[in-house]
């Protein structure tokens, strides 16, 4: 049987049986709350912002001018410290904007939660052993990795509809096929950026038996990654060795995080595939662990 | 003829404890074999290393002439049941048989055929709906029979498959393992020896991670060579061995045990010993050809 075949079967059944557990749809309520509970404050913060400037100014004010305006590019180029990231980051709707920062700050967590027993769980409960006699361990751990990587997509897009949702009905001016363009642009990249932790969760959950260990082990490594990737870029140590640190960062997804935003094809491609890179490496580390015990 | 299934030198050790050492044996093609040891004597090791999920220290493994399995190459061709393994709680029967059974190289539509005669055979076709986690022990271990099931498979390997089972449905397990002989090979490892005794034509005894006997179930249990008659009453024997000096006999309390040799076969042992022991008044009540598989297993270790 071709191995891509193979690979299809296991992650259609695994998506299915994640999406059936009760765990599976918790997490996804949590996306859903999440991303709700995030846009409402959001939008809370940002109708008090308009409401203060129509104070001050004693005119109505366009949130989206006032975002799109200089005086916005100048903040945002001083926070991302890229003038052409600035510029991208200021074209895009609030709430897509809001809603990408909402998705990289919380969706890694959540992949961990909800994929780092993903194979695990199947080590511990024996369930493994209904399925190695049909097909080989690569097909079948790829198969878990595609499976996990379809119910990311579903948790992002789900959170994405909730973000949309709530933007039209509580924020003025919001244009709808804007934002969900935008909204549908950002989830991509924030499905590649959380692909890496996936990557790790996968790892964890190969090189460990039980889903308490690979739980912990894929906490390890993301905060493990979060802590080095924020200390090679960290100003006082890059500025010793900045070529040096500066590769180092691209070991660590958040090494990757400011050019996913870059306007240029080759620096946001750059760092998809930077990140699509870590993630399989650590899919391949674990399945290096998994191919060699017993299951 | 190529075997099912043969094993050379296979090790394998967890830390010092030595689960096989140096196992050897052979299955031949279209048998139901009995795999039988006490505990820990590393039948579930050997099932798991054939199955792939065990890699072994040492030795080789050999499945119809193709080398070890390898589901890519050869998809299909072993299927097992092992031992304590829990199912997906969380799909329905239908859905994880038709998994297992498109995983094995079959199309959708083959799958759900094979998914509906399986569940016949192990009595659950109403339940094909039913969540996993819905279902008793006895029904979990039934589907868990009906996966093992599914396909063509030239070899399967069965851990214990009637363990949890109501005396009524061992009867139909058994029944469906039967239906399988000749068409497949099936080694089965179970504790209940009057079990594999009336499912089993060949057996494989593995005792501390070696294979101590192996051979037809007629040979272990010398069913071609001993009758064995329970009578109520001791006789002598001298006129019977006066007549047959050929026949070998001896006592086990008021049983008799007679061992023909020289082309005795179990009917002209009948011919001549039964009017012995009508015309000597010996209360004949019972009569049974060569020992039972419990009695060639006990010998066995205590000869071991």
């Amino acid at each position: 049987m071709p191995r891509t075949r193979s690979i299809a079967l296991v992650a259609e059944f695994d998506l299915r049986e994640s999406l059936s557990s009760r765990k599976a749809i918790v997490l996804l309520a949590l996306y859903v709350l999440g991303s709700l509970g995030g846009s409402a404050l959001f939008i809370r913060m940002l109708n008090a912002l308009r409401e203060r400037l129509e104070e001050e100014l004693g005119q109505r004010v366009d949130l989206a001018q006032v975002m799109a305006g200089p005086g916005m590019a100048r903040v945002a180029g001083a926070l991302a410290g890229d003038a052409d990231v600035a510029s991208a980051l200021v074209g895009i709707p609030p709430m897509a904007l809001f809603y990408g920062w909402l998705a990289m700050t919380f969706v890694p967590l959540l992949v961990l939660f909800t994929s780092s027993d993903a194979i695990s769980g199947d080590l511990s409960s024996g369930a493994v052993r209904f399925s190695l006699f049909r097909t080989d361990r690569l097909s079948w751990a790829a198969g878990k990795l595609v499976g996990q990587t379809l119910l990311m997509m579903v948790g992002v897009l789900v959170g994405a509809l909730a973000c949309w949702g709530i933007g039209l009905l509580w924020l003025d001016g919001v244009k709808p096929a804007d934002t969900a363009y935008w909204l549908l642009r950002i989830s991509g990249r924030t499905m590649v950026y959380c692909f890496a932790y996936l990557g790790m969760a996968m790892c964890a959950s190969q090189l460990a038996r039980t889903p308490i260990r690979s739980g912990g082990l894929a906490l390890l490594f993301m905060f493990g990654s979060s802590l080095a990737g924020s200390l090679v870029q960290a100003e006082p140590i890059a500025a010793g060795a900045p070529q040096l640190f500066g590769a180092l960062s691209k070991l660590f997804p958040n090494g990757h995080h400011l050019q996913l935003w870059h306007p240029g094809l080759v620096e946001s491609g750059g760092a998809m595939f930077g990140l699509v890179t870590i993630g399989l490496a650590f899919f391949a580390l674990g399945f290096w662990r998994l191919d060699k015990r017993d299951a | 003829m190529t075997a099912a299934l043969a094993l050379r030198g296979v090790r394998k050790q967890y830390g010092r404890t030595v689960a096989l050492a140096g196992l050897d044996m052979v299955v031949p093609t279209g048998v139901i074999c009995g795999l039988i040891g006490p505990n820990g004597a590393g039948k579930t090791t050997t099932f798991g290393i054939v199955g792939g999920m065990i890699r072994p220290d040492a030795g080789e493994v050999d499945i119809l002439g193709r080398g070890p399995l390898s589901p890519r190459e050869h998809p299909g061709i072993l299927t097992m049941l092992p031992q304590d393994c829990e199912l997906s709680p969380h799909v329905t029967l239908r859905q994880l048989l038709t998994h297992y059974a498109r995983l094995q190289g079959a199309t959708k539509a083959e799958a759900e055929r094979d998914v509906d005669a399986r569940l016949e055979e192990v009595v659950l076709r109403d339940r094909g709906d039913a969540r996993i986690k819905t279902l008793s022990h006895g029904m979990r271990r039934r589907v868990s029979i009906a996966q093992a099931l599914l396909g063509e498979p030239e070899l399967v390997l069965l851990d214990e498959p009637t363990s949890g089972l109501d005396p009524e449905l061992v009867v139909r397990m058994r029944e469906v393992f039967a239906s399988h002989r000749k068409k497949r090979t099936l080694v089965v490892s179970s504790h209940n020896l009057l079990e594999l005794e009336a499912l089993c034509d060949h057996v494989v005894f593995i005792e501390r991670g070696r294979c101590t006997r192996t051979g037809s179930m007629a040979e272990v249990t010398e069913q071609g060579l001993v009758m064995r008659y329970t009578l109520e009453r001791a006789v002598p024997l001298e006129p019977l061995a006066a007549a047959h000096a050929e026949l070998e006999m001896t006592w086990e309390g008021l049983t008799l045990i007679v061992r023909g040799s020289g082309g005795w076969a179990p009917a002209s042992l009948n011919g001549v010993v039964v009017p012995y022991l009508l015309h000597t008044q010996a209360g004949l009540l019972e009569i049974r050809r060569g020992k039972s598989l419990e009695d060639a297993y006990l010998a066995g270790r205590e000869a071991s």
